[in-house]
């Protein structure tokens, strides 16, 4: 039962690789630092591991769909994050994809018992 | 800031890349502050910061998420470099082995056994450490240099595919061998060259017993090495003979066996008839690196001229 609680969570994993992008993409629309987009994405209802996020953060800034600037007015400095030109563009595809490809599911998973 | 704190961040910073180590850190730093304040105000508790670090993961797996391409070969080159590394030692350790033992048998003073078979398995173990080193910085200059192993200039086209038995189709293993052999008789022969002659001992300061050979044949081989070797990554590059590489290597190859006459055959004989002066006057045994360099040459001639032919008349070569 341990060796198919740890394929469903490598397969959940996998599941929710490309989704985690689209979602940080989409929430980058103003500007955001690390912690405070966790919770902004933990409110709507998807949950991400900071030693998840941070990580990607800036690998979305090296593919330059993300930029960043370190905010050094308040006490802690904190580094803030926001969607790019080429960010928004593959947001706009990506969610296209992502529609379509929910909407297959849905007759794919749902009409599975009917083929 | 806790200490607990500054002990977890030194730790990913150790496996951190050198250029954005200090962003990261002090953006990990912010975050893990920022986290604290906001589940547990302002005083945590040493509790307080070690479930937050938990939640943040061992310090490695969280380094390793911040880094990317932290391998020295890729997985193109990775089967290949075993391949060569697998054949290399398999060849070189033996071959050095049994130089430093025949070295030992027929050195002109008699040497203790027991310590010229530990200097010989020393040796051959260098050797093969040598080779691995030599062949890894090959690979991985390949692997972050422009030069791509399955690089297709142009769109994959079914109707393009070779058919069965092509004999320009590339033995991946025999060039993976030619590789191999590539980089052991270059940094063969760039240690004899700096010692002065053959040798089987393999230390720059005290290279033992040396015998000479001509300087000039010893560069013609080196270079003859150098050149297979660059051969037989751009035919691994191209995955495909021509009839002018094949031909580059057959002669590359008769050279080489030439410069071995002169190089390793007639001195190692010079060596045997002076332990053993009756073979000099022995029909047949006294032209033996004669006959060995004529035959290896034949030999090459008549297994490869066969493919160069068919490699010529193969419809793909231009």
């Amino acid at each position: 039962m341990a060796d198919m609680d740890d394929q469903i969570d490598k397969l959940r994993l996998e599941l929710r690789r490309g989704v985690i992008v689209l979602a940080v993409l989409a929430q980058l629309e103003s500007a955001s630092y690390g912690y405070s987009l966790i919770q902004r994405l933990a409110e709507r209802g998807l949950e991400i591991e900071e030693g998840t996020l941070y990580p990607l953060l800036r690998r979305l800034e090296q593919q330059s769909l993300l930029t960043s600037d370190w905010d050094t007015s308040e006490a802690r400095p904190r580094k803030y994050y926001r969607i790019s030109e080429a960010g928004r563009t593959v947001l706009t595809t990506l969610s296209a994809e992502w529609f379509a490809t929910a909407a297959v599911m849905r007759r794919i998973l749902g009409d599975g018992d009917n083929e | 800031m806790s200490e607990l704190v500054d002990r977890y961040l030194y730790q990913v910073a150790q496996h951190l890349p050198l250029k954005p180590r200090a962003d990261i850190v002090a953006e990990l730093r912010s975050q893990i502050q920022d986290q604290l304040d906001d589940r547990y105000g302002g005083a945590p508790t040493p509790d307080d910061v070690t479930a937050v670090l938990r939640e943040l993961g061992d310090p490695r797996t969280l380094a390793a998420r911040y880094s990317e391409d932290r391998y020295l070969v890729g997985p193109a080159y990775f089967p290949t470099m075993v391949t060569v590394l697998q054949y290399g030692w398999a060849i070189l350790p033996p071959i050095v082995l049994f130089l430093s033992i025949f070295g030992a048998v027929t050195a002109p003073e008699p040497t203790d056994m027991l310590r010229g078979l530990f200097d010989a398995l020393i040796s051959a173990v260098q050797a093969g450490l040598l080779l691995t080193g030599a062949v890894v910085v090959i690979f991985a200059v390949l692997e972050r240099s422009a030069l791509a192993l399955r690089a297709q200039p142009t769109p994959f086209d079914p109707a393009g595919l070779p058919p069965v038995n092509d004999p320009a189709t590339v033995n991946r293993f025999e060039v993976a061998f030619g590789i191999a052999l590539g980089v052991i008789v270059t940094l063969l022969l760039l240690y004899f060259l700096a010692v002065g002659g053959l040798t089987l001992h393999f230390n720059l300061s005290d290279p033992g017993d040396v015998i000479p050979f001509p300087t000039l044949w010893g560069v013609a081989l080196l270079l003859n090495g150098v050149v297979m070797l660059v051969l037989h990554i751009v035919v691994l590059r191209r995955d495909r003979w021509d009839y002018r590489l094949w031909a580059l290597e057959t002669a590359l190859e008769v050279f080489g066996s030439i410069c071995l006459f002169f190089v390793l055959y007639t001195p190692l004989f010079d060596r045997l008839i002076a332990s053993n002066p009756g073979i000099a006057t022995t029909p047949v045994l006294n032209a033996l690196p004669e006959l060995v360099v004529i035959a290896g040459a034949v030999g090459t001639l008549i297994t490869r001229g066969g493919k160069l032919v068919a490699v010529w008349r193969s419809p793909r070569s231009p």
